[in-house]
């Protein structure tokens, strides 16, 4: 197992490297280079050359690629041009706790929500929860997120006053100075020790993990629901009824651990998307996560941002893989990596 | 009919009968129709009894054990009628908490395919253990060991080790043993095995018949053999049931059913078994299958496929197209669901019993 994970580990240094590589190009077919933005509209001809010739911009692309990987390798993944002028790096790790947090409420709406109605509707084919949960579901992924943001930030924040309608705390009431590790729920509840402050991070939470995990949810219902309902056919079953066990116990120990490994590679694949930012969820809770990081460099031609946002998401998506890999061969005996 | 079969399974005391299954009926509601899976099945198992239920596939043995064990889902399953006496209870009445302590616990079932009949995230222990853990209340560690025990028991080697593997580790014949050990943990009084045999290897079969057989012998548990294989029963069982379309259609005692067969399904099913005075031989075969379940004949259900079948224009006789014969009771418990046991057609079963082109392939 271990060397499984060494290997895995080893081969994300060719994928980055050629993510890099088409990166590079990629950016290098687009028209224009970020001296236009960074010396504005007015500037002339001569000042963006030497602007580009200063930034290296007029190099051949694999000359640039190459530079961008010696430096990278040194955890030196460039500066944004844009904003604060940050390192990628501090700007990235600024950012990533905001989406990690995000995901993980999503995620959890998801799996808590999903798993349960799934196996109900399994349990009980064909009945009006089964036709409910199957049209929630078809209605969950084809809901437009922006649409479904906004519908419950007005139900819920402006109208009924409930739930905050955006931010990741409430300003006025709160600050995060301490730590800055940017984790909030991590920082209130275990740094400062506020449950006041860490229940207004979750609820926070609250609306952005709907809107993102709609779509998780769905997936996640309807893979339980066919895991669930294929493995009730299964004759481990029968042979478990025939045993005498009690119908919770035949779910527990035979039905769900079996109808959860294909549910578990759907989790970590919802995750890793997830993680790669929320452009839509983002934008409407104002929420500072990697999506509308990633999507306003790309407006701007950010290209060190664009560059190595991407190759740190790709990092962080390949782990997530392993993550799910490595769990799922503990839950599935008959998988045993070498 | 009920009364025909009691009466034929005579001189059996209540109290010797640990199985006593009476007038069963099982359908299923499909989107085509009702199948009537099994139809009217009535038999006997004596304690340490070794009975087998023989027929094509198709034929209801296995809907017949499963009702037995109330593991027919409903719907689509009904079970229209009948009980199912065990051990002085009707198993079709009992209350469900009741139900689950037989089950597996009083009796207990091997299944065909020991390739899927074990669950694959468990280990071997653990799937033996929580049985005993059930019906013997055992604590884990002794739940462990009565695993250990039971693999030791039906002998498989290194049983510590294997206790500890998943059923992919293991062979067919392995995991077969395996079942048998978890069936047989918690003593139970019945077993039931459900064609245990047809998805192994010629030479594992032996082993594994043998293995029942002696597993039987040695601890006194009825032994109700589901196979479609007359070749087994011979060395096996002590009784035979033979089914055709979700009914009887023959009872016996091993010895005379094989060497007598009195309906003329049974020496069909009986000329179709390979042997070796036969080699070289043409197998015969039954021919035509069996019919369709939505259009059953009228009559005797085998008669589109009975080589003996004849039609009559006497008033008032019956004939093998339209009249069902009962279960005609022919003395010393056997019985034969066909006309020619009726006293009317003595003269039609002489010449069936004569040892004709039918009767040789039955040698
Ligand atoms: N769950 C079910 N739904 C519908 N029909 C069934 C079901 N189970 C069994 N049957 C039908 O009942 C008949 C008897 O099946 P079975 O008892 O399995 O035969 P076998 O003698 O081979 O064990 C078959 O026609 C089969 O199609
Ligand atoms: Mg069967």
């Amino acid at each position: 197992m271990l060397k499984f994970i060494v290997r895995r580990l080893i081969m994300l240094a060719p994928i980055l490297l050629g993510l890099s590589l088409v990166m590079a190009f990629f950016l290098h077919l687009l028209p224009g280079t970020p001296c236009a933005n960074i010396l504005g509209e007015r500037a002339t001809a001569a000042q963006l050359q030497k602007c580009e010739h200063n930034l290296g911009y007029d190099r051949p692309p694999i000359v640039q690629w190459a530079d961008y990987v010696v430096n990278a390798v040194q955890l030196d993944f460039g500066t944004s041009f844009s904003g604060a002028r940050l390192p990628v790096l501090d700007a990235f790790l600024q950012r990533f706790p905001a989406t990690i947090e995000l995901t993980l409420a999503a995620m959890l709406f998801a799996v808590g929500v999903g798993i349960p109605l799934g196996i109900a509707a399994a349990k009980r084919r064909q009945s009006l929860l089964d036709g409910a949960a199957t049209v929630v579901s078809l209605i969950g992924i084809s809901i437009p997120i922006f649409f479904l943001g906004l519908i419950l930030v007005y139900v819920f924040g402006v109208w009924l006053h409930w739930l905050p309608a955006g931010g990741r705390f409430d300003l006025r009431e709160f600050d995060f100075k301490g730590a800055g590790t940017n984790f909030l729920l991590w920082e209130s509840l275990v740094i400062d020790r506020d449950p006041a402050k860490f229940l207004d991070v979750v609820g926070h939470l609250i609306l952005p993990g709907i809107t993102l995990g709609t779509i998780p949810l769905a997936f996640v219902m309807r893979i339980t629901r066919s895991a669930v309902i294929e493995v009730l056919n299964e004759d481990y079953v029968r042979t478990a009824r025939a045993k005498g066990l009690s119908a919770r116990r035949i779910d527990s120990r035979h039905v769900l651990r079996n109808a959860l490994l294909p549910v578990v590679t759907v989790i970590g694949l919802q995750s890793g998307l997830l993680l790669g930012g929320a452009v839509l969820t983002e934008t409407v809770y104002s929420w500072g996560g990697v999506g509308t990081w990633l999507f306003t460099a790309a407006v701007d031609k950010d290209y060190a941002v664009i560059q190595s946002g991407t190759l740190l998401l790709a990092s962080v998506f390949v782990l997530v893989n392993l993550a799910v890999d490595v769990s799922y061969a503990f839950l599935n005996p008959r998988i045993r990596y070498a | 009919m009920t009364s025909v079969l009691a009466s034929a399974q005579g001189g059996t005391r209540a109290d010797d009968v640990v199985l006593d299954v009476r007038d069963l009926r099982t359908y299923f509601h499909v989107m085509d129709g009702t199948v009537r899976a099994v139809d009217g099945v009535d038999f006997q198992i004596r304690r340490s009894g070794r009975l087998a239920l023989v027929g094509e596939s198709g034929c209801g043995k296995s809907v017949t054990a499963l009702t037995i064990m109330r593991l027919i889902d409903q719907p689509p399953g009904e079970i229209a009628s009948g009980e199912v006496w065990f051990d002085g209870r009707d198993l079709l009445t009992l209350p469900a908490d009741q139900m689950r302590a037989v089950r597996g616990g009083e009796i207990a079932m091997i299944f065909q395919e020991p390739m899927t009949s074990l669950n694959p995230v468990l280990t071997v222990g653990d799937q033996i253990g929580e049985a005993v853990k059930l019906h013997q209340h055992l604590r884990d560690r002794e739940a462990f060991e009565a695993a250990v025990q039971a693999l030791r028991d039906v002998g498989v080697p290194a049983p510590e080790r294997r206790v500890k593997q998943y059923p992919h580790e293991l062979s067919g014949g392995m995991r077969q043993r395996v079942m048998i050990a978890m069936a047989l943990s918690c003593r139970p009084k019945l077993l039931i095995a459900d064609e245990p045999t047809t998805a192994l290897d010629v030479t594992i079969q032996r082993q594994i018949l043998e293995l029942i057989k002696e597993i039987q012998e040695r601890t006194g548990t009825a032994l109700l053999l589901i196979t479609h294989d007359l070749g087994v029963v011979a060395e096996t069982v002590d009784e035979v049931v033979v089914m055709y379309a979700g009914r009887i259609v023959e009872t016996g005692t091993v010895e005379e059913v094989l060497l007598e067969p009195r309906h003329p399904y049974t020496r069909g099913l009986l000329s179709s078994i390979p042997s070796r005075g036969k080699r070289g031989q043409r197998l015969s075969v039954i021919k035509g299958v069996v019919p369709n379940p939505f259009r059953m004949p009228p009559g005797c259900k085998f008669e589109p496929r009975c080589p003996y079948a004849w039609e009559t224009s006497v008033q008032g006789e019956p004939t093998c197209a339209q009249n069902e014969p009962e279960l005609l009771s022919l003395g010393d418990g056997r019985a034969s669901r066909c006309w020619l046991h009726d006293p009317r057609f003595t003269g039609r079963l002489r010449d069936y019993e004569r040892p004709t082109a039918g009767a040789e392939e039955a040698r």
